[in-house]
């Protein structure tokens, strides 16, 4: 019966990771109201651990973006606890996001000439925009968490339709993980989320679309729409509003972009079922 | 004259150590690896990989050689492209980032039946595990269709079991079988 829970798909990738990150958020709120944010980590955590193990050999690029959220996760921490000059940040976050990206590539970036080799630079690219974009975010936990959401939702339905399953299963432990931190913020006092809750989902989110491109045949154009999730949540919302309707306005900006890129992906599958099946 | 003796000795020296261990380069064309996997205990899966290569040697005075082949993992085949893609994909194979799965010997012992036992490791995604091949039957000669009667040939089928979850490939387990039947056929042709 356990077995077959912890084999299940739907447990790996949205039950676990959304009941991990809410509890463990809700037990983090006495250190202060931005540790909350850990509660993601947490719950991604607990999908990776039923979905593909703690194992780190041989280093693959799964395995690669497990670490790289880890120390995401560090300097998310450091960034919500430390003073530092802000002006800078988002520069060194963008160049550290491009050091990420082609770690995760390099294995077939170092084999790819010619054009296929221009191409593969998309992806540093696509890791910067989306770092630099969460982090503008750092101050709007609403707009932050919704937009979590529905990038690890567009990013796992495309994965799914299109390349891999792993893949998809992990992008959607990122929409559960965020949708726990979504409730926490809602309807629980005392609970922020900055830093080290956007900077994991960003990482994570644009290095499983690109190992998604790069290694499973997802068309990099896909991307294109998941990039527009942190822009569409600058859209303006009323701020007289209470959270509940704002949360539900910055959701529906942030599903747009997310379902475009879902139906792209439907469009190119022409089916619903993985091949497996 | 005894000088002329032990330099003419000495001079065939390499010659005798080529006749007794000859080198092969494996026949593309001829040389397919195979594998069966049960099917969410429906049905048995099979499917092989359309491109290896490769080198083998064989030592018939000792009984022993040595086989060193290749696998293209991007070439996996089971007719259905959508499934190959999957197979491909981080799921299973891992192709883009590990093109190659290979298979090196260690210790080849060849029987007197022309039978033979091949201890060596399989490496798939970067994961090397002891793998044994049992070699049902091993035959080398002149190929029966070259004109010039030149071509020398050794070929032979194999097979061994893995659990592929040993090698880290844990999608869809236990649905989707976890032991596959892997079975080889090789011929390669004499340097």
């Amino acid at each position: 019966m356990m077995n077959e829970l912890a084999n299940n798909p739907l447990f790996q990738s949205a039950l676990a990771p959304f009941v991990v990150a809410l509890v463990t958020g809700y037990l983090l709120r006495p250190l202060g109201s931005k540790w909350v944010g850990l509660g993601f980590a947490l719950g991604y955590g607990a999908s990776v651990y039923f979905t593909a193990g703690f194992q780190l050999f041989p280093l693959t690029s799964t395995r690669k973006i497990e670490l790289l959220a880890v120390a995401a996760v560090l300097v998310g921490v450091l960034l919500d606890h430390y003073k530092y000059a802000r002006r800078p940040v988002p520069w060194v976050l963008a160049m550290l996001a491009i050091a990420a990206a082609v770690w995760v590539i390099f294995p077939v970036l170092k084999r790819a000439e010619g054009l296929d080799f221009w191409l593969m630079l998309f992806s540093p690219v696509y890791a910067a925009w989306m770092v630099v974009g969460f982090d503008l975010l750092r101050n709007k936990p609403v707009a932050a968490s919704t937009a979590a959401v529905s990038v690890g939702v567009g990013t796992s339905i495309s994965a799914v339709l299109g390349a891999s399953a792993l893949l998809g299963q992990l992008g959607g432990a990122i929409g559960a993980a965020a949708g726990a931190m979504l409730v926490l913020l809602l309807f629980v006092k005392r609970v922020d989320l900055s830093s080290s809750f956007t900077l994991p989902v960003a990482l994570l989110a644009a290095l499983i679309g690109i190992a998604a491109v790069i290694y499973a045949g997802l068309p990099w154009y896909n991307l294109l729409p998941l990039a527009l999730i942190s822009v569409a949540t600058h859209l303006p919302v009323n701020t007289d509003w209470n959270r509940f309707i704002q949360a539900i306005v910055l959701a529906g900006y942030s599903a747009i972009p997310a379902a475009i890129a879902i139906a792209v992906t439907w469009k190119i599958a022409q089916s619903v079922e993985p091949s497996l099946y | 004259m005894r000088k002329t003796i032990i330099a003419s000795v000495l001079m065939a020296l390499p010659v005798v150590s080529f006749a007794a261990s000859e080198q092969f380069t494996i026949d593309p064309t001829h040389t397919y690896p195979h594998f069966k996997i049960n099917h969410l205990g429906f049905s048995t899966l099979q499917g092989r990989f359309n491109r290896t290569s490769g080198k083998l040697t064989v030592d018939t005075a000792k009984k022993t050689g040595s086989v060193n082949i290749v696998i293209d993992a991007t070439s996996v085949d089971t007719g259905f492209k959508k499934r190959d893609d999957h197979l491909r994909s981080p799921d299973f194979l891992n192709a883009a980032e590990f093109p190659e799965i290979t298979y090196q010997s260690s210790k080849v012992k060849i029987n007197a039946d022309n039978s033979a036992i091949v201890n060596g490791t399989l490496t798939i995604m970067g994961t090397s595990k002891s793998v044994t091949l049992d070699v049902s039957k091993m035959h080398c000669g002149i190929h029966p269709m070259d004109p010039k009667k030149q071509k020398y040939v050794c070929g032979f089928d194999a097979t061994a079991k893995i659990k592929r979850s040993d090698f880290g490939i844990k999608y869809g387990l236990p649905a989707i079988g976890d032991e596959m039947e892997l079975s080889f056929e090789v011929e390669a042709v004499r340097n």
